[in-house]
């Protein structure tokens, strides 16, 4: 009688153990890097000590006396603009490909940019921009990025807009809408988990890469990633400042997150589930 | 209030031809049911109807207007679909006030014509709620009350019933009859299902492979099929059919000879149809009526409460009757049964064409 409970609660802790150490292994490289940022500067490059008088010199240095605010800025700005441009023209896109049916190989062939390596696509988009001066700006950046975070965003909508029964917009265009109408009017909120999925995917897309900005931008356009890879210098690597960029980088994308965790589940779920 | 007509309509999807000329007359105020099998077309006809398809070729008329080349929402129409189709993201109020709204009616107006039909179909209280939060048969009134709200000139109907319980359906088919009686709003209906037909419709149009089959009063469908489609679909339990052939002056069935004249050549096949509540027992049937007696072995007695399904057979042919309780008494499963046809209930059909055929009793003896 007592052996159920007993065996139930050996697979319980079994369970809370497995989640215990899955949760160590992912917030093992934050807390090291937490206390990389607060080391001060003649521990910072022993990994091995965990006890120290903890330093907000390396945060002071990053946030105020250096370029990283600016760059946040400049990856603030990229980010938002990849993800607003990549939804409005990847989200007509999607409702296109699943209503319509329409452009049957343009719909794999949109895939070809993200599939591809990027070394490939930035020799041209380099010579490119070069000729239309768009070294080294943001718009640059952002035209690049798109060619990684559209197809993706639009594929990623696909399944959302499948999932809409065809009822609901035949529904609005016997109620008095266009077309046009039904979709912005009915469709679009019906989709906003898809949205708000697509919407974070593509931002940390974006907000992540490294390669583009890193060739495509060099001055005054500097991403965050880059600024991130600019700690590693000829004289080493100055790690402490480093570790304050990083954890810069990856709040903000924590942030979201964690406010469409809800939406991010479902829109990574491919629009499985019906609203 | 407006009638509709559908002239020559022709749809093919494409090489499929869906629609094969198609013309039908709707009379304002009348609850018309399209009836017919799963593919007939019967759906495609009320979606060309409501401009959610465009017919291949053939003319659309609503009232006095030329609407095939219009926009659904040029049409004036209002639509229930079989999922509904409630907006998700918006409160019941909304979803009815919808169609209102899109086509600018004043605030004030849409509230009271919402509130109107929310208390005609007893949903007042679900107004504040969203689809999510709805039964079934809750979200049904909603999508009847979103049609009503928008006063159009012609209600249709997608099969709405289908997705509801069987006693729920039952409901509803009262409750959307009372609605067509207080509105008197033109109504078309598709259904696949011959019982909510014959309860429901004023005329009901039988499709059959894009084609109609045969337009009536219930009544009609059911007591003169005008072909073998029409007389195997309608009726539950199905018509019982039996071949046979024309010679002179008689019908020859499996079942025995008929003194009857039909109206084609001898040599010709038949199929003859029986209704299984056209079954007999000699001595409730006049003599003279009776157009033939028939010896059968009792198989199975299914009840139904107050009635109940016998399967019979005489020699290699198997019947479905239909008997009330008190005549079920005389039936006894593995024993034999005398029973009658009434002259007056048999239907004849060409079995190459499917064509009903006329019959005339020899004078009895």
């Amino acid at each position: 009688m007592t052996g159920r409970p007993l065996r139930y609660r050996a697979s319980q802790f079994a369970v809370e153990l497995t989640v215990a150490v899955a949760i160590a292994i992912v917030l093992f490289p934050f807390v090291f890097i937490l206390a990389t940022s607060l080391k001060p500067p003649h521990q910072v490059a022993e990994p091995g000590v965990w006890w120290f008088e903890a330093s907000f010199a390396n945060w002071a240095a990053v946030l105020l006396h250096s370029d990283v605010p600016a760059n946040i800025l400049n990856s603030l700005i990229v980010s938002l603009a990849t993800v607003a441009i990549a939804l409005l023209v990847g989200c007509p896109a999607a409702y296109s490909f699943s209503r319509f049916k329409a452009g049957g190989p343009a719909r794999f062939t949109i895939l070809s940019a993200s599939m591809m390596p990027p070394v490939i696509l930035i020799l041209p988009l380099f010579l490119v921009f070069y000729h239309l001066g768009l070294l080294d700006t943001l718009a640059g950046v952002v035209v690049a990025h798109l060619t990684l975070v559209m197809p993706v965003v639009t594929w990623f909508l696909i399944g959302f807009f499948d999932d809409v029964p065809r009822e609901l917009e035949e529904q609005a265009m016997i109620d008095g809408c266009t077309q046009f109408q039904a979709f912005v009017r009915v469709i679009l909120p019906t989709v906003r988990p898809g949205l708000a999925g697509a919407g974070v995917f593509g931002f940390v897309l974006s907000w992540n890469d490294l390669f583009y900005a890193l060739i495509l931008t060099g001055g005054e356009s500097r991403t965050l990633p880059v600024a991130i890879a600019g700690f590693w210098t000829f004289r080493g690597i100055d790690m402490g400042k480093m570790a304050v960029a990083i954890l810069l980088a990856v709040v903000p994308v924590l942030i979201v997150s964690f406010f469409i965790q809800k939406h991010l589940i479902r829109g990574l779920g491919g629009g499985a589930i019906k609203s | 209030m407006s009638g509709a007509r559908l002239k020559t309509l022709h749809k093919s999807f494409g090489h499929q031809e869906i629609l094969k000329g198609i013309d039908l007359t709707i009379e304002p105020g009348s609850f018309t049911v399209l009836l017919g099998p799963s593919g007939c077309g019967k759906s495609t006809t009320l979606r060309i109807l409501a401009g959610l398809e465009t017919q291949t070729s053939g003319e659309v008329w609503i009232g006095h207007r030329d609407v095939s080349a219009l926009e659904p929402r040029e049409r004036d129409v209002a639509m229930v679909f079989q999922n509904y189709a409630l907006y998700p993201n918006m409160t019941i109020a909304r979803n009815m006030g919808f169609g209102l709204k899109a086509r600018k009616t004043p605030a004030a107006e849409i509230r009271t014509r919402v509130t109107e039909a929310a208390r005609m179909l007893g949903i007042t209280e679900l107004l504040g709620r969203y689809p999510r939060q709805l039964s079934g048969g809750q979200q049904q009134r909603v999508a009847i009350g979103r049609a009503i709200v928008r006063q159009p000139n012609l209600f249709l109907f997608d099969e709405p019933l289908s997705n509801l319980d069987a006693k729920l359906r039952v409901e509803m088919r009262t409750e959307l009859l009372r609605l067509h009686r207080d509105l008197a709003a033109t109504t078309i209906y598709v259904t696949h299902d011959q019982e909510e037909a014959m309860t429901m419709a004023d005329r009901i149009v039988v499709m059959n492979a894009g084609q109609i089959e045969q337009i009536g009063r219930p009544d009609e469908i059911y007591f003169a099929p005008v072909s073998l489609m029409v007389a195997g679909f309608v009726g539950s339990p199905a018509m019982n059919l039996i071949d046979g052939r024309i010679s002179t002056g008689a019908v020859e069935t499996a079942i025995g000879r008929l003194e009857a004249k039909a109206d084609a050549p001898a040599g010709c096949g038949i199929v003859l149809g029986i209704r299984p509540d056209d079954l007999f027992f000699p001595d409730s049937l006049e003599a003279v009526d009776q157009a033939l007696v028939l010896d059968c072995h009792v198989e199975f007695i299914e009840l139904l409460g107050a009635r109940g399904i016998v399967t019979l057979r005489n020699g290699d042919t198997r019947l479905r009757g239909v008997f009330e309780e008190r005549y079920l008494g005389r039936f006894a499963e593995g024993e034999q049964v005398r029973l009658a046809l009434s002259r007056h209930r048999l239907h004849v059909f060409d079995r190459s064409s499917g064509r009903r055929l006329a019959l005339a009793h020899a004078a009895p003896a």
